[in-house]
Order: C-alpha cells, then structure tokens, then sequence
C-alpha cells in the first residue's frame, strides 16, 4: 500500500476527532474538576463510550487476536472473564461516585489516602501507576508505530507512527481535558466496533462462506485449537495468572476506575455499565473470530502478534478496508493513551505535587499540563527504543496494579482497615510483582499475579489487625457512604 | 413497614447473595472447561460455554444495577 493512502487515512481520523475536541472544549468552565473529570457531568451514553475505548486497546485486534491464533478458544475465556470482573463496578461503582462528590475527590489514590487518613499510600500508588502505565502507553504507540510502518511495507518509518499518535494524544488530552479525552473517545469507539464487526463479517461471509462453514472449518482443521488447554499455551496456571490481574482491572487500573467519579448522575452510570457491557461483549468475540480467520486463512505464521497486520496487508482484504481497520485499530491505541496520559497527570498532581504544598488550583492545573506532555515524551522516548524492559514492564502492568485491591477493598468494606496495612501491602505486593517478573520466579508454577494478590491481600489484614485504625475518618467516610447506600438502594 | 436498619439489613443479605452467585458463576469459568468439557473439540463446548458465561454474568450485573435509585 502506498504511503500516501496510509497519510490520508490517518490525516482524514485526525481532522475529525481534533473537531471534536474543540468542540468539547466550547462552554468549559475553568479548574481542575472541570479538567480533569469534566466536572463530574458526563452524560450515559458518551460515558459507555468512553469507557469502552479507555479500556480496550490496540491489545484487542493485535494482542488478542494473537492469543487466539496461537492458543485457541482459550484466549476467548481470558478476556470474557476480565469481563465479568465489571461486576466489581456494580458494587464499587456507586461507592467511588458517592465519595468522589461527597468529598471532593479526583485521583482514585487521594480517594484511598483521605480514607486512610495518611499520605503516603497515594504517594506510593502514584509511583507505581507511573512506573507499571508509562511502558504500557508506549506499547500503544509503538503499536501504531509498527502498523503503519507494516501496511505501507516499510516505506513509513516506524517512529513517524510514534511521533503521530503522540502528538496527537497530546493534543486531544490538552485541548479539554476529560471532556475532548471523553468526546474524542465515542467517536473512536464507534469507529473500532464498527470497523471490526464490519471486517470481520467482510472476511467471513467473502472468504470462508459464512459463519456455519467457517465453524465448520475449524473443527475440522483446527479442533485443537477449539479444545482447552488448546495447543499448548492455555494450561491452567497460565489461564488463572493471566485472568486474576485482570478480574480486577476495573478497580486497579486507576484510568479506568477515575471514570467512576465522572458520570453526571447513578443513572447514568448504569448506562455506562450497560453500553460498556455490549461493547465490550461484541469487541471480544469479533476481536477472537478475527484470530480464528487468521488462524484459517493463513496458517503457519512464525510470530502469532502478526495474524492481525498479515491478514489486513494479504489479497483476503481489500486497500480501503485495510486502511479502515488500520484506523480502528489506531483509535483504539490513541484513546487508550490520553486517558493514561490525563490521569497520571492528575494523579501526579494530587498525590504528588499537592502534598509538597501547592495547594492552589491554577497552579496545579498549570503544572498538570506540563505532566501530560513530560509523560507523552517519556513514553514517545521508550517506544524509541524498543527495548524488551518495556514489554515486560507492559505485561507486568496489570500484575503491578493489583497492589491497591487490598487497600481499595477495605477501604469501602472493612472499617478496621489501616493506613499501616495498606502501605505494607503495597510495598510488599509490588516487591512480588517486580522481583517475581524480572527474575521470571513462578513458586509452584503460578504466575506472579496470583503471589502479588496473595501476598499483598495477607499482608493488608494481618498489618491492620495489629495496627491502629483511623476511627474518626472510617466513621465520617463509611457513615455517610452507609446513609446513601440504603438511600439509593445500592447493595 | 420496613425499618431504616431492616432495610440495611435486607440490603446486606441481597449483596451476599450475588456474591455468592458470582463466585460460583467465575468458579465455573475456570473449572468447567478445565476439568469437565475442555476435550471436547467443538464450537458448541469451550467456545460455546464461556460466551453463555459471560452472557449471564452480564445479566447478573445488570440485574444489580436495576435495584439503584437516584
């Protein structure tokens, strides 16, 4: 393909998302909940939209599609059981959103150290949320990177992908805030679940007769692959350390979980767990039959990451159609990235920068801008690179993120939670995370994930049981959550 | 007439309910496939059950969120 379809293509993404960014920023009010959460008025339907590109990233049509090209219908089970953890949002979902308002919170951390009363724990969960993000959203961009690169067969340099979807990101996180983040994010998770849906069905229906034949093919050539634990990737152990960091992403990855404090209303928070719920149940099943196609139509790839980028550049699919999916599939990186970006940044201001005594809004609200575009050029520099760190560090991420469950846990259900017991298990957790990837350690065969809950939950309650309580805090923050809850009727 | 604590009560006992609900439906997502009908080399085993899973699982959700008011 040549170059300059590619160009347009992105050219043609990039008008229409900016538009829409500026036309977010039209009758924003000043200050840092406006920026940072759109003032917590975020209507249902942009909010399941939102949620939904926030969430899944370019991991979906590249990664995902690999996990089912090498390891069969295991990867289906993977990523729909990450799905049934957004249970854990009916139940935190209404809590984070009462306290957020009722006390005034933005970053999910301040949320925890105000409940702890201690202002380490956000300290701490700020770094490591830098540390686990900053290399995940460099994978985004080196996936942008590598497929333009790909589609126009080299002859676009890989970093002139890099630099695009920074530059880019930065300016749809700077020019509004959440709400050019939130507006920019409906439109590309349109354009992610309508292109795949329509790709997939392209493929299916022109080239492997519809989707009876196309089972039908499968289970002939292909039976293992429909079988569990499949070819061989899919073992037990691997299925649960895959799964268990990411049953919880919803609460412990703090870009996705900052979202909670966002919705204008409950109401609107149901459709935003709704329309998520749709989305995210079509995403995968489209994302896992666009794996099997590849598996079917071209068979024998060396490296299973390339099913997506092979199938999309071979004679099975169409220049335009290329391209399209080449934009899903960019969107789905981009709205990934300024969502990281705009909430390490408030993170980084609330639970950093505040408590070395800026206390003034402006000049949190200044500095936070400067985050988004020192973090964007921190992840611009490691997508440079290429290094193999920052694929473990990616990998790592959901493992690293998992420290704050504990704390999270006990702050909304168990009153003799402690301040101690939280940073003890943060510490320890992300000890088991870090130590337990780099050395490649599996005790027994699990996976570090599944040490880092252990550890980090066992430390959490045996550290609170012998340390003191912040009672007057526990009591101001769950009886108030308690009067609403049995208010709103909300288990 | 239910009382404010019978209602918190009432409230307390729905939510270990579907705890223990979700519990045995992602229990099963694990152990069904797993020990039970992981060998079975059709669309209509793995593949078939984990969508049914995460299909009532979406349901169960669904249904929680219904029992907010604003």
């Amino acid at each position: 393909m040549t170059p300059f379809y590619v160009y347009l293509a992105m050219f043609i993404y990039v008008l229409f998302g900016t538009f829409l960014a500026f036309k977010a920023r039209r009758g924003m009010k000043e200050g840092l909940l406006e920026y940072f959460l759109s003032g917590r008025s975020i209507g249902g339907f942009v909010a399941a939209l939102s949620y939904s590109a926030t969430t899944y990233s370019a991991f979906m049509m590249v990664g995902l599609a690999g996990f089912t090209y090498s390891g069969g219908v295991g990867a289906l089970g993977f990523e729909l059981v990450y799905l049934s953890g957004l249970a854990l949002v009916a139940f935190f979902g209404p809590r984070f959103w009462l306290v957020g308002e009722k006390f005034n919170y933005i970053s999910p951390y301040e949320m925890l150290g105000d409940r702890y009363d201690n202002k380490l724990i956000p300290l701490l969960l700020a770094i490591s949320a830098c540390v686990f993000l900053i290399p995940y959203l460099a994978v985004q961009l080196m996936g942008v990177g590598y497929l333009m690169s790909g589609l126009s067969n080299g002859a676009i340099p890989f970093m002139m992908g890099v630099i695009i979807a920074t530059v880019v990101a930065i300016a749809w996180a700077l020019i509004a805030g959440m709400k050019s983040v939130a507006w920019t994010d409906s439109l590309q998770s349109l354009i992610m679940i309508i292109v795949s849906v329509f790709i997939l069905f392209f493929i299916v229906y022109r080239h492997l007769g519809g989707f009876a034949n196309f089972f039908a093919i499968l289970e002939k050539d292909h039976a293992q692959f429909l079988s569990v634990p499949g070819p061989g990737f899919f073992n037990f152990k691997v299925f649960l350390g895959l799964t268990l960091p990411w049953f919880f992403f919803s609460i412990s990855n703090p870009q996705v979980s900052q979202r909670l404090f966002v919705p204008k209303s409950l109401s609107a928070m149901k459709t935003m767990i709704r329309g998520f719920l749709g989305f995210g149940l079509i995403y995968t099943l489209v994302s896992v039959l666009w794996g099997f196609s590849a598996l079917v139509l071209m068979p024998g790839l060396e490296k299973a990451d390339m099913a997506t980028p092979a199938l999309l550049g071979s004679e099975y699919v169409p220049t335009i159609l290329g391209l399209i999916a080449m934009v899903g599939i960019t969107a789905a990186a981009i709205s990934t990235i300024d969502s990281i970006m705009l909430t390490l940044s408030s993170v980084v201001v609330r639970d950093i920068y505040r408590n070395t005594g800026n206390d003034s809004g402006n000049s949190q609200l200044r500095f936070g801008k400067i985050v988004i575009i020192v973090i964007a050029l921190i992840g611009l520099w490691f997508a440079s690179k290429q290094l193999d760190l920052i694929a473990t560090l990616s990998v790592a991420s959901s493992v690293g993120l998992l420290v704050s469950v504990p704390s999270i846990f006990g702050a909304f259900f168990w009153k003799d939670a402690t301040a101690s017991g939280s940073i003890w298990s943060i510490l320890s957790g992300s000890f088991i995370a870090i130590y337990f990837q780099f050395a490649g350690i599996k005790p027994f065969g699990y996976w570090p994930g599944v040490w880092t809950l252990i550890v980090s939950t066992l430390v959490f309650i045996i550290v609170s049981v012998l340390t003191e309580a912040p009672d007057k805090k526990a009591s101001e923050f769950l009886g108030y959550l308690n009067s609403e809850l049995k208010k709103r009727n909300i288990l | 007439m239910i009382t404010g604590g019978n209602k918190m009560k009432n409230l307390k006992k729905l939510r270990i309910y579907w705890i223990l609900w979700f519990l045995i439906l992602i229990v099963s997502a694990y152990i069904i496939p797993y020990q039970f009908i992981g060998g079975i080399s059709k669309i209509t085993a793995s593949f078939l059950f984990w969508t049914v899973f995460a299909i009532f699982a979406i349901i169960s959700t669904l249904k929680i969120i219904t029992y907010w008011r604003d």
